[in-house]
């Protein structure tokens, strides 16, 4: 019974570990903008969105990779195109 | 290890493994909106759409609405969500407790409970896996490429682009209209207005104004938009689109041929050290409806745009030109105006110029259901437009100010005199109160063109604007 309770903790620190892990080794990245992940709590609007991805842009290729960097362009232009339509008449 | 540990630690490498899996499964909710509130006082609007009815003492109005927009996007990962955004507009006092018959635009009077939900889009938005493809699917807005003369509305339909190494590939298909009447009584209907005006390929002077569309069968009588296009980063300041467009109607099959328009439009962008310049030209080919065994009328018209935006001390100084043909004799066989989409109904133009940043001349882009201008429809009754643009824009720790100089003609027209439709100068001084919430004040004066010099009598009054607006925007 005790293996099995070492095991089942074990499993458990693993697995609370491992985003703070996956953080540890990227923290420079924001993976809720980049890919929809961890988004978890969350709530931004339009213009905190464009101002984080704005941040993150400015940080170039320093921490992101030129296909990350177009990915992250895109999704401003997406918020832009966002504000855009709720403000325009149509 | 007994049969009843192995089960436990089972059960808890389970549970551990469904208590990972749920994020993944998790969908990120994202909620944004508008809430804007304008007082207006005007000689000119009304709380409807529709052209500016020029009169000579048109009186002044005053009065406040409101609009808010509510979307809701579930985005299940970075390749699927689903995008909703939905709209109530208000005038205040107009109208509650559904009293007037009418649904949307309403809600504003005493009590103000009224079913007033509008919807706005409701769409699909997608990649196909292992692909570079794009869909967008269902009820959605569409940037036409064109600045918005071609469509800037809402309707239902089919979008897809594929990122290329060289830019783009693209097509769409839109539904605009399925002119389903029903069954018993209320199978036979006059056709809306719009069904008969020269958008749905039908000349407004035909004698088929009113027509009666009997139909219950969907997908017989339609009316659609198809659109094929490529963009190309000819280099990485330089960017050149080509588009075809059909418009495509028999809406009035029973008794019209059908009408087919054909767009073919290149547009572009470029950089030009501290400036962005960018344009297009679009040419009209095809023929309209007509009253079945005559012939119908071919379609040769075009339009054009050169726009630029440049740092100009401060500020940011902005210009636009916008040529549409016109026509001058609509009786012949060739028409030359450009043939332009309206929904509906004549107050809602599935169109629009908001570059040109006027309040009165053209339509402006806060406009809600107060929209009206002088040249609503850019087909402006057949006779096109010539329009020159001048703005600045300022912005001064969390004050901005926007100023804009307007001037414009027919293109063409029949009548004796002046093609000049005036000039307009209109400013918007605003206060940023916080990221998202801003306060301003809008001004707009037009001054009439000879072209409305009246043949006797009294000149129209020379039309003005004054709005006090706060925008709200998350």
């Amino acid at each position: 019974m005790k293996k099995v309770a070492v095991m089942v903790m074990a499993a458990f620190m693993m697995s609370a570990a491992m985003p703070a892990f996956a953080q540890m080794t990227k923290e420079e990245k924001d993976q809720c903008l980049l890919a929809s992940k961890s988004c978890m709590g969350e709530v931004s609007s339009i213009q905190q969105k464009m101002k984080k991805l704005n941040a993150e842009i400015k940080k170039g290729k320093k921490v992101y990779s030129a296909e990350e960097l177009k990915k992250l362009q895109d999704k401003l232009k997406e918020a832009e195109d966002i504000l855009d339509k709720l403000n325009t008449n149509n | 290890m007994s049969m009843k540990k192995r089960l436990l630690a089972v059960a808890a490498v389970s549970a551990l493994t469904v208590a990972t899996a749920v994020p993944a499964l998790a969908l990120d909710n994202e909620f944004h909106g508008l809430f804007r509130v304008r007082g207006i006082i005007d000689n000119f609007n009304d709380g409807a759409g529709g052209p500016v009815g020029l009169k000579n003492n048109p009186g002044t109005r005053s009065y406040i609405e409101q609009r808010a927009r509510l979307m809701y996007i579930a985005k299940a990962n970075d390749d699927l969500k689903l995008v909703t955004h939905f709209e109530f507009d208000s005038r205040w006092g107009d109208n509650s407790y559904g009293s007037n018959g009418s649904t949307r635009n309403n809600g504003g009077g005493i009590g103000a409970d009224q079913t007033n939900l509008e919807t706005k889009n409701i769409y699909l938005d997608f990649n196909i896996p292992s692909t570079p493809v794009n869909v967008k699917l269902g009820i959605q807005g569409f940037d036409d490429g064109y600045k918005g003369i071609i469509s800037s509305t809402d309707a239902a339909g089919l979008v897809a682009k594929a990122k290329m190494s060289f830019g783009s590939l693209g097509g769409a298909y839109f539904r605009f209209d399925d002119a389903v009447t029903g069954t018993g009584a209320a199978a036979t209907a006059t056709a809306p207005a719009s069904y008969t005006n020269s958008y749905v390929g039908v000349p407004a002077s035909s004698t088929t104004a009113g027509s009666v569309i009997q139909n219950s069968t969907p997908g017989y009588l339609t009316r659609d938009l198809v659109n094929l296009n490529a963009k190309v980063n000819v280099t990485k300041d330089v960017k050149v689109g080509v588009d075809y467009y059909l418009l495509y109607s028999d809406v009035l099959r029973q008794t019209q041929n059908r009408a087919n328009i054909h767009m073919a439009g290149i547009n572009a962008e470029a950089k030009v050290g501290p400036a962005t310049v960018d344009g297009f030209v679009l040419y009209q080919t095809g023929r309209l409806g007509s009253a079945i065994g005559t012939d119908s009328q071919k379609v040769s018209a075009f339009a054009a745009n050169v726009g630029a935006k440049v740092k100009a001390g401060p500020g940011t100084l902005r210009a636009n030109a916008l040529y549409i043909s016109g026509n001058r004799d609509n009786g012949t066989s060739t028409r030359n105006d450009f043939q332009t989409i309206l929904e509906r109904g004549a107050t809602t133009p599935g169109h629009a110029f908001y570059a040109s940043e006027m309040q009165i001349m053209l339509r402006n882009k806060y406009n809600m259901s107060s929209d009206r201008a002088v040249v609503f429809d850019l087909n402006n009754g057949s006779q096109g437009l010539l329009g020159g643009f001048v703005g600045y824009d300022l912005a001064i720790d969390k004050f901005f100010m926007n100023s804009n100089l307007g001037a414009a003609a027919v293109a063409r027209s029949a009548r004796a005199g002046s093609d000049y439709l005036g000039t307009e100068l209109n400013t918007e001084i605003g206060y940023k109160m916080y990221d998202n919430l801003t306060t301003s004040v809008q001004a707009g004066y037009m001054l009439l063109g000879q072209y409305y010099k009246p043949a006797n009598g009294s000149w129209a009054e020379n039309p003005y604007t004054a709005k006090l607006q706060v925008n709200y925007t998350f």
